[in-house]
Order: structure tokens, then C-alpha cells, then sequence
């Protein structure tokens, strides 16, 4: 049975992600688009430059790709504080690596249009981590609950930074700015999937090599010094990697919320909590889910919805009928 | 041999101290049990012995080497310890609880091998609870969740191993139990435990060797059947009892007020 759930969540990715080059707003007969796909894979030129092929390999293809990249190192990262801080309702953005990048995105857009997007949320968000950070450590040592209520303290901090912006800036750049924060990939292309997959790839692979030691992570401060891991240095690692890669991940495509708390929960609920099992899952449940998502979010009405409503619409009821079914033995004792 | 010599501790910026010149030892092969009335100090000079506070004065050996000199690894592979409240973050599998014992024997990048699971299904075989293994450790009775403890604590593989309270939460019946495990496993395996309880029956039944700490110093340390006494018990934990001798065991029962 465990077999069965971990080949359906290995395999969903491509089989939603090859169904996806099919769908669109601009009609290709699924013929077409089979043809266009051998010639890109055979680089067999048979067919000439039609719109339609440019739309499958230069739109279609490099979004999902890109959606695929930016699930897994959300899902990933989120399972990855969830088993750090042992918190089940903590999700990649807890430390206020969000509300830094939402403030670095519209202090750009409002105010220094040569400037990019991209560079100052990323920018923005490792310095509200690091601030994070330093804030719990003022308290000595830094553990688990100064760490989230840090977190906590410095998002607030930049949200109201944000709102400020927001409210001097003038109507156009101000839905600018709200797009932004709701998350999309209608600008992904080659390029930027391809940022989004070195920066993925620097921040998860060092994690899903160290995954086991999550689990040993996940117990109490005490019994994981006193089974011999340097604690402090370990989540200092773990932090840094997930970090990086959500903050690669955001400054390519905006915030997108929900599925770096929602999937690695359903991965536990489907395969359970050993993080050396759950961590890959969530990579592969995290690609999937997110590409789910942008093809509904393009395809959904005649314009691009913004991702991130789309993964709060679908996922809370998914989440509500899950935690009715058998939410409780995944986090109470 | 665990040598704990002249041990003072208190915390950053509070005057007074939690231990102060505590000394004893903990050989191998041998039940050493830590008796002491709440806030005694109990749960501190099990922290400061696996090394998670700094005392300010004395010293910790283990087989003659310093706690603070050896590396996390290092020390993880002598001394393990399972500490007085467990609460579990996620649902794993008792197993998986059990190869969490293994880190200290395995790099940054790898994940326990046929081997680490080899020795892990050993430690849970040797407690009697090998069928648990594919059980969810939040779903077993406390007692079985004190064995598991204990088995990672074996799978850690440490000649010394500390116990904080391990029957505090259980019933009359997994008291005896984990205990009489407890007892197997270190006169078996040559191992050194060092054991806090609150019930000095147990102690006096257990124990191959008492420490008495009363307001973080040593009050008296021997054989328990000379150390626990009704004079002792009165002056440690202010009532009144009396000893009875019963099938060659003395039992300390208190006065009814």
C-alpha cells in the first residue's frame, strides 16, 4: 500500500505536467501538440516555425517546468522547518523571508523602477531571515519558540513597511505590487526557470543529503544534543539552505502561500513522518500540486488568475477534508 | 567508571547554587540510583553530566577522559541519556525512534544501514518489545514508550547510560517491569546506569548503589539497604515512616497521620 501512494506521488508530477502542455487558452489540437513535442525532443525539423510550436516548447513548457521547481523548494523547505521547529502549522515563509521580499518587491516597484524585482525581494528576504535570526539569538540561546515568535515579530515589522509603500504609491504601481505578492509564473521563461532550478538545486540538494538527520532534529533540544548532534550548527545549516532556495524561488515568481504548509502535511498523512521518506515526497507532491495549480489559474477564466489565490481556493477545502478524514494522528501524541 | 568530582552549578546571573560539591561515581555493571525530593537538583546534574550545561566548578570523567574535551560524537558513543519528559513532535514508528539512537555513529550525509537497523532491532529484542517495532510510538502504553527510550539509548551504544525518572508516569505494574528490564540490561551488558527515582521501595529493591541529594548536595551515598533509613527519609523528605523487614527486603512505609 506505502509503495502504491509513493509511486502515484512520484509519478504525479509528470502525469500532470504532460496533461498541462495540453491545456490553454490558446486552442492546439492535442495531434499538434504531440508532433511538436517529438520534433523538440528529436530536434527533427519537419514541421516550420507555426505560433503553435513556440507557445508549447517557449510558454507552456518552461512554466511548468518552472511551477514544478518552485513547488518542490516551497513543499521542500516547508517540510523541512515543520520536522526544524516541530511545528506542524509552520510553513516556509515563518521566519519572514515574505514579508521581507513582499517589502524589497514594492519599495522597487514604487520607487526604483531600474531596479529589479527580482534581485531586491531576494535580497530583502535573506536580510528579514537574518534579522530573524538575530532577534532569537539576543535571547542567549536560540530554540524553538523565540525563533517562530522572531519570525513572527519581524514579518509584522515589514508588513507594515509594505503597507506604507503601498499606500504612497500611486494606483497603477499599487496592483503592481499586489500581484506581485499573490504569486505568478505568466512571466516565466527559459531564463527564469532556469535561476529558479540552480537556486532549488544549492538549496534542497545539501538538505534531502542530510534528511535523516531532520528526524533527530524533530525530537526535543536535549535528546538531540544528548544522541550527539551539534544541534545548533545543524539547524543553522538546515535554515540557511531552505532559506536560500525559498528565497530564489520567491523573487522568480512572487509569494506564493499554502503549499509549503499543505503538502508536506499530506505527504505525511499518506507515507508518515520519517523525514528521510517525507522530505523526497514532498519535493515530487510540491511540484505537482503547484503545477496543478498555475494550469488551473491559466486556464481557469480568460485571464491569469494569481497563483497564490489558486492555492489557497483549492487547498483549504482539500486540507479541511483531510483533517476530517484522518488529520488528527498526524500531529497529536 | 563515571567520576563526578567536587560538581558546582549554578545559573548565568542567579546566586545560588543547584549543586554544590556534588562527588560520586558510577561503575559499570552497576545500578546507581539518584533519590531526592523534588527540586532537589535531580534533573540538573543529569544535564550537567551529558554535557548540556557547564558546571562551574569540578569535574565530569568518563573512563578517565573529560566530558567537555570530547566532541559531540565522541561523546554520544560513551554516555546517552533520556530525559525526564519526552514529549514526541511526530507520530514515528518505534523502529524509527529507536535508529535515531544510531546518529552519533553515522556522517552528516548518510542515513543508518543494514547494520544501524541490525543493532536497532537488537536493542528493542533485548527489552522484549521486538514486536512494537512497526508500531506508532505515540500509540504505545507508557511503559512501552520508556522501553523504546531505553532500546535507542542502547542502540546509542554508550558504556553509561542516565535515566531521568523513567517510571514517573507509569503504573505499579510498568514501574516493576521497565525496571526489572533496566536492571537485565545493565548487569548483563556491563553497562553503568545511573537512575533518578522518587519511590526509595524501588531504590532499595534496584539499586546497587544510592545517592542521596537533598538541596543540591550529596546527603549520604552507600549500599541501599544501609543508606535509606527512617532517619534519613525524615530528614530528606520531612515525614515520618518506618522500615519493615519482609522476605529479606526492608520496606520503608510512612506512618498514616
Amino acid at each position: 500500500m506505502k509503495r502504491i501512494k509513493t509511486s502515484f506521488i512520484i509519478l504525479s508530477p509528470f502525469a500532470i505536467g504532460l496533461f498541462s502542455l495540453f491545456i490553454g487558452t490558446y486552442d492546439i489540437p492535442p495531434i499538434t501538440v504531440i508532433k511538436i513535442l517529438f520534433q523538440g525532443i528529436t530536434n527533427y525539423n519537419g514541421i516550420s516555425n507555426i505560433p503553435e510550436k513556440a507557445i508549447i516548447l517557449d510558454i507552456r513548457l518552461p512554466r511548468i517546468l518552472m511551477a514544478a521547481t518552485v513547488g518542490a523548494s516551497l513543499a521542500g523547505s516547508g517540510a523541512v522547518l515543520q520536522g526544524l521547529l516541530r511545528n506542524p502549522l509552520v510553513d516556509p515563509y515563518i521566519l519572514g523571508i515574505s514579508a521581507g521580499a513582499a517589502f524589497g518587491c514594492a519599495i522597487t516597484i514604487g520607487f526604483l523602477p531600474s531596479w529589479s524585482v527580482q534581485t531586491m525581494a531576494f535580497i530583502f528576504g535573506l536580510l528579514a531571515v537574518s534579522l530573524t535570526y538575530m532577534v532569537a539569538k539576543s535571547q542567549q540561546e536560540i530554540s524553538r519558540l523565540p525563533l517562530v515568535l522572531s519570525g513572527v515579530i519581524v514579518s509584522a515589522f515589514f508588513t507594515a513597511l509594505v503597507s506604507i509603500v503601498k499606500i504612497l504609491v500611486d494606483p497603477h504601481k499599487l496592483q503592481g505590487i499586489i500581484f506581485w505578492t499573490m504569486g505568478s509564473f505568466s512571466l516565466s521563461d527559459w531564463r527564469n526557470f532556469k535561476i529558479a532550478l540552480i537556486g532549488t538545486i544549492v538549496g534542497i540538494l545539501p538538505i534531502v543529503l542530510m534528511r535523516w538527520r531532520l528526524n533527530v532534529m524533530s525530537l526535543s533540544e536535549e535528546e538531540a544534543y544528548a544522541l550527539g548532534v551539534n544541534v545548533k550548527r545543524d539547524r543553522m545549516i538546515f535554515i540557511l539552505f531552505s532559506t536560500f532556495s525559498v528565497a530564489v524561488a520567491t523573487s522568480t515568481c512572487g509569494i506564493i502561500g499554502w503549499v509549503g504548509l499543505m503538502v508536506p502535511h499530506i505527504v505525511r498523512m499518506m507515507v508518515g513522518p520519517e523525514h528521510s521518506v517525507l522530505l523526497p515526497l514532498s519535493l515530487f507532491g510540491g511540484a505537482a500540486f503547484m503545477i496543478g495549480a498555475d494550469t488551473l489559474s491559466r486556464t481557469f477564466v480568460g485571464f491569469d488568475v494569481p497563483v497564490g489565490i489558486i492555492t489557497a481556493l483549492t487547498g483549504a477545502p482539500f486540507f479541511v477534508y483531510l483533517m476530517r478524514k484522518k488529520g488528527k494522528e498526524t500531529w497529536e501524541s | 567508571m563515571l567520576e563526578v568530582e567536587g560538581l558546582t552549578f549554578r545559573h548565568k546571573g542567579q546566586p545560588q547554587e543547584i549543586l554544590r560539591d556534588v562527588s560520586f561515581r558510577v561503575r559499570k555493571g552497576e545500578i546507581t540510583v539518584l533519590l531526592g525530593p523534588n527540586g532537589s537538583g535531580k534533573s540538573t546534574l543529569f544535564r550537567c553530566l551529558v554535557g548540556i550545561w557547564k558546571p562551574q566548578k569540578g569535574t565530569i570523567k568518563i573512563d578517565g577522559k573529560s566530558v567537555n574535551s570530547l566532541t559531540y560524537k565522541e561523546r554520544a558513543k560513551r554516555i546517552s541519556y533520556v530525559p525526564q519528559d519526552h514529549e514526541p513532535s511526530f507520530p514515528y514508528k518505534v523502529l524509527e525512534i529507536v535508529l535515531m539512537g544510531r546518529v552519533s555513529h553515522l556522517g552528516v550525509f548518510s542515513t543508518p544501514g543494514d547494520k544501524d537497523l541490525l543493532i536497532a532491532k537488537r536493542a528493542l529484542e533485548m527489552l522484549g518489545i521486538g514486536h512494537l517495532g512497526e508500531k506508532t510510538y505515540t500509540k504505545v502504553s507508557g511503559g512501552e514508550r520508556q522501553l523504546t527510550l531505553l532500546a535507542r539509548a542502547i542502540a546509542q551504544g554508550a558504556s553509561y547510560v542516565l535515566l531521568d525518572e523513567p517510571t514517573s508516569h507509569l503504573d505499579f505494574k510498568n514501574q516493576w517491569t521497565v525496571l526489572s528490564k533496566i536492571r537485565e540490561f545493565s548487569h548483563n551488558e556491563g553497562k553503568g546506569v545511573l537512575i533518578s527515582l522518587h519511590d526509595p521501595n524501588l531504590a532499595l529493591f534496584f539499586g546497587d548503589w544510592v545517592l542521596v541529594l537533598n538541596k543540591g548536595e550529596i546527603v549520604v551515598q552507600g549500599a541501599p539497604s544501609e543508606v535509606i533509613t527512617e532517619d534519613l527519609i525524615e530528614e530528606v523528605y520531612g515525614i515520618k515512616v518506618y522500615s519493615i523487614k519482609t522476605n529479606g527486603f526492608s520496606v520503608i512505609v510512612p506512618y498514616v497521620l
